[in-house]
């Protein structure tokens, strides 16, 4: 599963900003208008058959990385390549051909399907969409049998259907054009535990009876650990590390990634006792992220060259590890910088740098 | 530690239009002085109605049917002798009149809620919305019958100007003191200048922060936190988590905390009760719950939950769905069993609470007794007949 023979998927630098209080006195006068950036700047790329999980907190810009990389929005800026072709440079029909190729499941089971279309109509929709020959109630049929649901239950519409059912029919039509990719927006975040299980193995068993590829994106970190090969985590619109999972949940090397596996709190009896350095403050608005490293005003490692500067990603840690960090870098003027007013871990100099 | 509060088969149903609704039932458990007692469950399985039924928050068309809910108040248990239990230290709080059952929360129970976005008024300051729980706690002890005094000068012409300036009259500048007070013991940097703003001008975590102030504004003895955390993201849930057992520690107050989540419940809880179907499954201590379950819920339950530091191939899901509560169609059995990998023949009939050997531990489940027998099990589709789903 390690080996990159492929990439289905790649993108680089992505941005998206959405426009704000951008009167038409302000264009005229050409004055730059104030943007919330949502994705800022993002790369990564999806090998063939395997799961990337994009994890981050809300407001950090995964689902609108998601969406922008479908070109459900326009993006910004950045390039996406699909199987080696760019996504901007596709006419109709390669257009109409990507968007059989990747597939959405969206987060709301009960928002993203049409009340007044049954479960048979919600599923046969993208059949109908490509003008795909053959009969397409069998094929729903199928679908409905394959995400384990009842064909019986064909005609019923979305309110007869429980959270988990729903979820499943929104499954069963991604699937109906037979696709490569799927982006998986928070998929299990609105079900209850028990059914979330249920979805996951089900996730899991059409991955390997259809070799999909699958980006998915959630804020539950254990579900992220459970289904990913490889996990990119964001802060504030950009991707500060990014990995195979083992490296990112055994050995994190970014401050962010730290603080967060340290406040989930683990379902086991040993937990009461653990102690957790909860990360202080609010996450900051992206209207006006702060300068440098986004993540400095909340870091406890944080020091003068944070603020001035913004971190390039690095090779840190294991193989195929990259973090957005100073600290990764043991050469850099961040160690000979002073530590910000809020920064109070205990710190050690890199071995490296020695008494020089 | 000597128990301060006894439930004893509680029932809450709602009786809608066209079935009725069976959300709690014959739900017992107590909560002890200091201690943070768990309640788990999925949606829909009664855990927030169970926390609304102990503060009388229960709305119509739902209505507490059964049970009793002893408190240990020997005062009250001295004034309202038909309420009392027969030892003199316990009133059943059903049986209490409204209007001294209503003078208990704030001193006795307090609760925070999931959204407090929701929870705050939006066009009060924080600041006012906390004096205003400070002020009704001061003039409750003043009159302790009532809630509100009126024997204040509240006239005509007072109450005009409430409607106009809401909250003008009430509070006073040493209720807007104890307020800034509390917001600075939940840890609300410049709570001066924060207690003059207005609930959209904070963030969530902040908010929540200002819900618990409130909370604590009458020294409660037993703070209800409903999904406190669920609404938060999990740095901002780190932060809470650590305020609520802070303050837990400090004030020595009994908190019941309602969650779906058992991650919080592992961080949090010294006694843990499961929830299924608006009944408990199983309760004991962390430990009985978490390392040794006997009720194949609970087990369900946990081996449905991914591990974030020991990943398994597989999840262990508990297969179907949740049921609808319905009476009419929720039937005598077991309401596990439909799901229940071990249904026998012996979960068909009504079960009460069968204790495993340690009387802390109780499951609602035939396995707490008698060994798994194979020979008795139920057919796969025994319950198949008459639903296709």
């Amino acid at each position: 599963m390690t080996e990159r023979d492929h990439e289905l998927l790649e993108v680089s630098e992505l941005r998206k900003y959405y426009a704000t209080d951008d009167s038409v006195l302000d264009r005229l006068l050409g004055r730059s208008s104030r943007s919330v950036k949502a994705v800022d700047g993002v790369s990564f790329s999806v090998a063939e058959g395997e799961t990337l999980g994009l994890v981050g907190e809300s407001g950090c810009g995964k689902s609108t990385t998601g969406e922008t990389l479908l070109n459900l929005t326009e993006p910004t800026d950045g390039a996406v390549r699909f199987d080696g072709q760019r996504l901007t440079e596709m006419d109709g029909a390669s257009l109409s051909r990507f968007r059989e190729r990747a597939q959405i499941v969206f987060q709301d089971p009960f928002s993203s399907l049409d009340p007044r279309m049954t479960a048979g109509e919600i599923i046969a929709e993208p059949l109908v969409i490509h003008d795909r020959e053959g009969d397409n109630r069998e094929r729903a049929k199928e679908l409905l049998d394959r995400v384990g649901l009842s064909p019986g239950q064909i005609d019923r519409y979305p309110g007869e259907f429980s959270g988990g059912q729903r979820q499943r029919i929104g499954i069963a039509r991604a699937l109906a054009l037979d696709p490569e990719f799927i982006v998986l927006d928070e998929p299990v975040s609105a079900l209850d535990v028990s059914v979330q299980a249920q979805v996951l193995n089900l996730l899991d068993d059409l991955q390997t009876e259809f070799d999909l590829t699958y980006l998915f994106i959630a804020h539950d970190l254990s579900v992220v650990r459970h289904i990913s090969d490889r996990v990119a985590v964001m802060y504030l619109g950009e991707i500060v590390e990014r990995g195979p999972v083992e490296s990112i949940f055994e050995n994190p090397q970014h401050p962010y990634t730290q603080k967060l596996l340290e406040s989930v709190p683990r379902a086991e009896t040993g937990e009461r006792g653990r102690r957790v350095d909860a990360l202080r403050g609010d996450v900051p608005s992206p209207r006006s992220p702060p300068s440098g490293c986004r993540f400095h005003t909340r870091c406890p490692y944080a020091r003068e060259a944070c603020r001035e500067e913004s971190p390039e990603s690095v090779e840190t840690g294991d193989e195929g590890q990259q973090a957005a960090c100073f600290r990764a870098v043991d050469t850099h003027p961040y160690w000979r910088s002073v530590p910000l007013d809020h920064a109070d871990a205990a710190d050690e100099e890199p071995t490296a740098s020695g008494d020089d | 530690m000597e128990d301060i509060l006894r439930v004893e088969g509680l029932s809450t149903r709602f009786f809608t239009s066209d079935a009725q609704v069976n959300a709690v039932e014959s739900v017992s458990f107590d909560v002890r002085a200091g201690e943070i007692l768990g309640i788990v469950g999925e949606s829909g399985s009664g855990k927030s109605v169970t926390a609304l039924s102990l503060i009388d928050l229960v709305d119509s068309p739902g209505e507490v049917t059964a049970g009793q809910l002893w408190l240990r108040n020997p005062p009250l248990a001295e004034s309202y002798p038909e309420a009392a239990h027969e030892d003199g230290e316990f009133v059943d709080l059903r049986e209490l009149p409204d209007r001294t059952r209503r003078s208990l929360r704030g001193p006795t129970f307090s609760t925070i809620f999931q959204d407090p976005m929701s929870s705050f008024n939006p066009s009060l300051t924080v600041g006012e919305q906390i004096a205003e729980a400070v002020e009704v706690q001061r003039r409750a002890s003043a009159t302790p019958r009532s809630t509100r005094s009126r024997t204040d000068g509240y006239g005509l012409g007072s109450y005009l100007l409430d409607g106009i300036v809401p909250g003008r009259a009430y509070t006073d500048d040493a209720s807007h003191e104890r307020a800034v007070e509390l917001l600075e013991q939940v840890g609300i940097p410049d709570p001066d200048e924060r207690a003059r703003e207005y609930p959209h001008e904070f963030s969530g975590g902040m908010l929540q922060r200002a819900m618990i102030a409130q909370a604590l504004a009458g020294e409660p003895d037993v703070l209800i936190a409903d999904e406190p955390t669920t609404a938060l993201d999990v740095t901002i849930q780190a932060q809470i988590l650590e305020l609520l057992r802070e303050i837990q520690a400090d004030r020595d107050m009994s908190v019941v905390l309602i969650t779906h989540d058992l991650g919080v419940i592992a961080r949090m809880c010294d006694r843990v009760a499961v929830m299924y179907a608006g009944e408990i499954v199983e309760r004991g201590t962390l430990g009985d719950v978490f390392d040794d379950p006997v009720h194949p819920y609970t087990q369900g339950l946990i081996g449905s939950i991914p591990d974030l530091d020991d990943p398994r191939p597989r999840l262990q899901p508990i297969e179907g769905n949740v049921p609808s509560l319905r009476a009419d169609e929720m039937g005598d059995r077991g309401y596990f069993a439909d799901r229940c990998p071990k249904a026998m023949e012996a979960c068909l009939d009504p079960q009460t609470e069968r204790s495993c050997d340690d009387p802390e531990h109780a499951a609602r489940c035939v396995l707490a007794d008698d060994a798994y027998d194979p020979a008795t099990a139920l057919p796969d589709d025994y319950f198949e007949e008459g639903s296709d789903d």
